[in-house]
């Protein structure tokens, strides 16, 4: 499983990289696995203000629709237009070109109730191969 | 893996997406061993299913397949399958698993104390099916018995590993390709064979949900979703089973005769969506404006046209090409364009 070590993680499988104040936001390797083929992202609009845990974009694969939850609140600030065209990004490349939104940082002290990428590992382990 | 009808079935191998693009551009290797088979056998076979299906059956040749449907006396669809003469005499059903049992107590039913009888083979029967430009090639070339020149919807035995199998040039992607019917002896073997022959021509193993979008793009109807006892062969568009000329009566013919001299209320369509748009699901309303005009019965997004699909009913007056319908899903609105079927048509080589 591929888990960057750079970044933190959410229990309902997202991953927030911080950059300075903000952060950008996707969902994990496993999560897209689980998905499988994603056919529709709806994004949060931008400048929308959300909180830790709230649902805040749709992942739809071929199987169902799923929300996504804000790691941290804050503001939205840019969210990744490419994926309307291309959703199937968030299954080639979760990590990179599969972000879904940047967000502003309102306090970084919310990233306690994160998960390190050790954690992560262990919280997925042993659940591959499961998804159908 | 998932569950379906008692069976624990693969749904996607790799990506459907991947799997769907085989398909349609190499060859796609499915295992539909959860299909439902039955025999029939008796000296009045062809007559005794002609009276029971809207078929002709009598004027089926031997060696030859046809889609028909299991009728309500009200004409309501109690299942669909494909029927294949195998002997004169003797009949081979290929029927969906969810209503195997149903279709056998039917068929049970109707034949009374006839000569004729039937037996459900479905749990010594296995299937496969190779679909896609190069599955029949791949398919001769560890079944060379099986005829370069078979005729679609025809049936031929072949033999392998000492055991025997059927081979029908039949599917249900919309592709060209063939399905295989076997002792479920055999079925490993033969699955491991075919994966091995097609390796260097792109043949893929695929799970169901590629089998189902195949089957949306092809808009062949699915039992449950667009067929079901509360509609016809009428408004299911598939009024071209019923042979209404043919001399036997059969369940159904009566209350078929009657809706034929009208319009139907709805009619089943197909659709795409020309932007971005969320798969349209099961289920989801279907509006002109504000009002409800319809159901959609199966969608999902479609790989090959890059867009969002479906089929569903509507009122009979919408049932026209260029029709602009709509579906919401989480408060945004989708515009659904009713278009010709099938969206998706193999080029003929």
């Amino acid at each position: 499983m591929n888990i960057p070590t750079d970044r933190f993680y959410s229990a309902s499988h997202e991953w927030l990289l911080l950059e300075g104040e903000t952060g950008v936001v996707g969902i994990t390797d496993h999560a897209q696995r689980e998905l499988s083929d994603i056919v529709f992202v709806e994004l949060p609009e931008i400048g929308a203000h959300v909180r830790q845990g709230e649902a805040v974009a749709t992942i739809e694969s071929v199987k169902a629709a799923s929300d996504v939850y804000a790691p941290v609140a804050g503001e939205i600030q840019e969210v990744n237009a490419g994926l309307a065209q291309e959703p199937g990004l968030i299954n080639t490349d979760p990590y990179g070109r599969g972000w879904l939104f940047r967000i502003r940082v309102e306090n970084r002290a919310e990233t306690a109730r994160l998960q390190s990428p050790e954690a992560y590992a262990k919280l997925t382990a042993g659940t591959t191969g499961t998804s159908s | 893996m998932g569950e379906f009808a008692g069976w624990s079935l693969p749904i996607v191998y790799t990506s459907v997406a991947e799997e769907v693009s085989a398909v349609r551009r190499r060859a796609g290797l499915f295992d539909i061993s959860h299909m439902g088979e039955l025999l029939l056998c008796g000296p009045d076979a062809p007559d005794q299913l002609d009276r029971l299906l809207p078929s002709n059956m009598t004027a089926l040749p031997t060696g030859r397949g046809r889609y028909s449907l299991l009728l309500q006396e009200g004409g309501g669809v109690i299942d669909d399958l494909f029927v294949y003469r195998i002997e004169p005499t003797r009949f081979f059903f290929v029927v969906n698993a969810s209503t195997t049992q149903t279709d056998f107590c039917w068929f049970s039913a109707k034949l009374g104390s006839s000569e004729t009888t039937v037996t459900d083979e479905s749990e010594r029967w296995g299937g496969l099916a190779i679909q896609g430009p190069e599955a029949r090639r791949i398919l001769r070339s560890i079944l060379p018995e099986v005829p370069e020149a078979l005729e679609r919807r025809s049936i031929v035995a072949a033999s392998w590993n000492g055991g025997s199998l059927w081979v029908a040039r039949t599917g249900y992607t919309g592709e060209d390709g063939a399905e295989l019917f076997f002792p479920v002896s055999l079925g490993t073997s033969l699955w491991d064979a075919l994966l091995e022959a097609g390796a260097s021509s792109g043949l893929r193993p695929c799970g169901l949900a590629a089998r189902d979008i195949l089957r949306l793009e092809a808009c062949l109807p699915l039992n449950g979703h667009e067929l079901s006892p509360e509609l016809t062969p009428m408004e299911a568009r598939l009024a071209w089973v019923v042979d209404w000329e043919k001399g036997a009566s059969f369940p159904g013919k009566r209350a078929l005769e009657e809706k034929r001299l009208r319009e139907t209320e709805i009619s089943l369509v197909a659709f795409a969506v020309d932007r971005p748009a969320p798969p349209p699901r099961t289920g989801y309303e279907l509006l002109i404006g504000e009002t409800a005009v319809g159901k959609v019965t199966s969608g999902g997004f479609s790989p090959t046209l890059g867009a969002a699909i479906g089929m569903g009913y509507v009122r009979s007056a919408l049932a026209v090409e260029g029709t602009r319908l709509a579906y919401v899903v989480r408060g945004n609105r989708y515009e659904a364009i009713v278009k010709a079927a099938p969206l998706y048509r193999r080029r003929t080589r």
